[in-house]
């Protein structure tokens, strides 16, 4: 069965097919809002909230606009940029670019193990930035289905996640 | 493809060719073999890149089955959650029993205050009740 089937089934209030797309799910859901929100307490809420919408909005979704998972990453990156807006905070706006150093990564870097570091690094990049790199480096999502979440062109994401790269680079450069 | 795609290529996505736009990947796979700056660059992204991959997250076990529990909550349900909440959500955890509290207060002042009002008026009248009764006892002496 297809997920555009399982989802129609949602309407009839089919339990099943719910399980199937929550275990489908979950897990790559739940990493992205993990990495957006880096592990704040609210997490667990917003995604929860992603797929209760799941079971009582199902039947917006459109198969033919968009991928099952691209659409449940829309409304959970959605959820979390009313969170940082509640809570204002972390919801930085572009800035202009940096100018371009091109010098040499340090080689501890290679060593370098704390995952604390690359999630506060991640933190500190504006939220567009921060999601263009979520999305496509963690979440595996194609530049097209990320383009489309974040509303913008596919030039206009490698832009964002260019710059958001050079700068979380230099911000862990600076952290070691 | 050309040099500068290719660097393009590079700094958005990295130096995995998985991650690569998969209709360029090919193309850019076979620049890059002919490319010693691009090489170059994908060296000293490596270690930036695996540093990125290094951060990997914890999954949540029990969130599966607080999803499914909550999926046919009655607005009961709703109501008694919203009073009590987890004790993760510390400052709501104080602030909701209070409030919770202090509605029969409210509503016992609202009460209170709209039958005070009328109590004045029945007192009003009883004044000048009494006050016509004295004025006509003072008519009959």
């Amino acid at each position: 069965m297809t997920e555009a089937e399982l989802v129609e089934q949602l309407s009839s209030g089919d339990e099943n097919a719910y399980r199937i797309l929550l275990d489908r799910h979950l897990a790559p859901i739940t990493a992205y809002v993990t990495r957006m929100m880096a592990s704040n307490a609210d997490t667990e809420d917003i995604v929860q909230e992603t797929f209760l919408r799941l079971w009582t909005h199902g039947t917006r979704y459109n198969p033919d606009t968009a991928k099952l998972t691209t659409w449940l990453h829309n409304i959970a990156h959605n959820l979390c940029i009313d969170h940082f807006r509640k809570h204002n905070r972390m919801v930085l706006e572009e800035t202009a670019d940096e100018p371009d150093e091109q010098e040499e990564f340090v080689d501890q870097l290679t060593h370098f193990e704390n995952t604390k570091h690359v999630e506060q690094s991640l933190m500190q990049l504006p939220e567009r930035q921060r999601s263009a790199i979520i999305m496509c480096h963690y979440q595996g999502m194609s530049n097209r289905d990320a383009a489309v979440i974040l509303e913008t062109s596919v030039e206009a994401l490698e832009s964002l996640m260019a710059r958001g790269r050079r700068k979380l680079r230099k911000l862990l450069e600076a952290k070691i | 493809m050309n040099h500068t795609r290719l660097l393009q290529i590079i700094n958005a996505y990295g130096t995995n060719s998985d991650r690569w736009p998969e209709e360029e990947r090919l193309a850019a796979l076979h620049q890059l073999e002919q490319d010693s700056e691009a090489q170059q660059a994908i060296v000293n992204l490596k270690s930036f890149d695996a540093a990125l991959d290094s951060y990997v997250t914890a999954p949540a076990p029990h969130l599966r089955n607080r999803i499914l529990s909550n999926l046919h909550k009655s607005w009961m349900d709703s109501c008694i959650e919203w009073l009590l909440p987890s004790f993760d959500q510390l400052l709501a955890y104080f602030w909701r029993p209070v409030l919770a509290a202090s509605l029969p207060l409210i509503t016992g002042l609202l009460l209170g205050s709209s039958l005070f009002t009328v109590e004045i008026a029945d007192t009003w009248e009883d004044e000048i009740e009494l006050i016509a009764l004295y004025d006509s006892g003072n008519l009959d002496e």
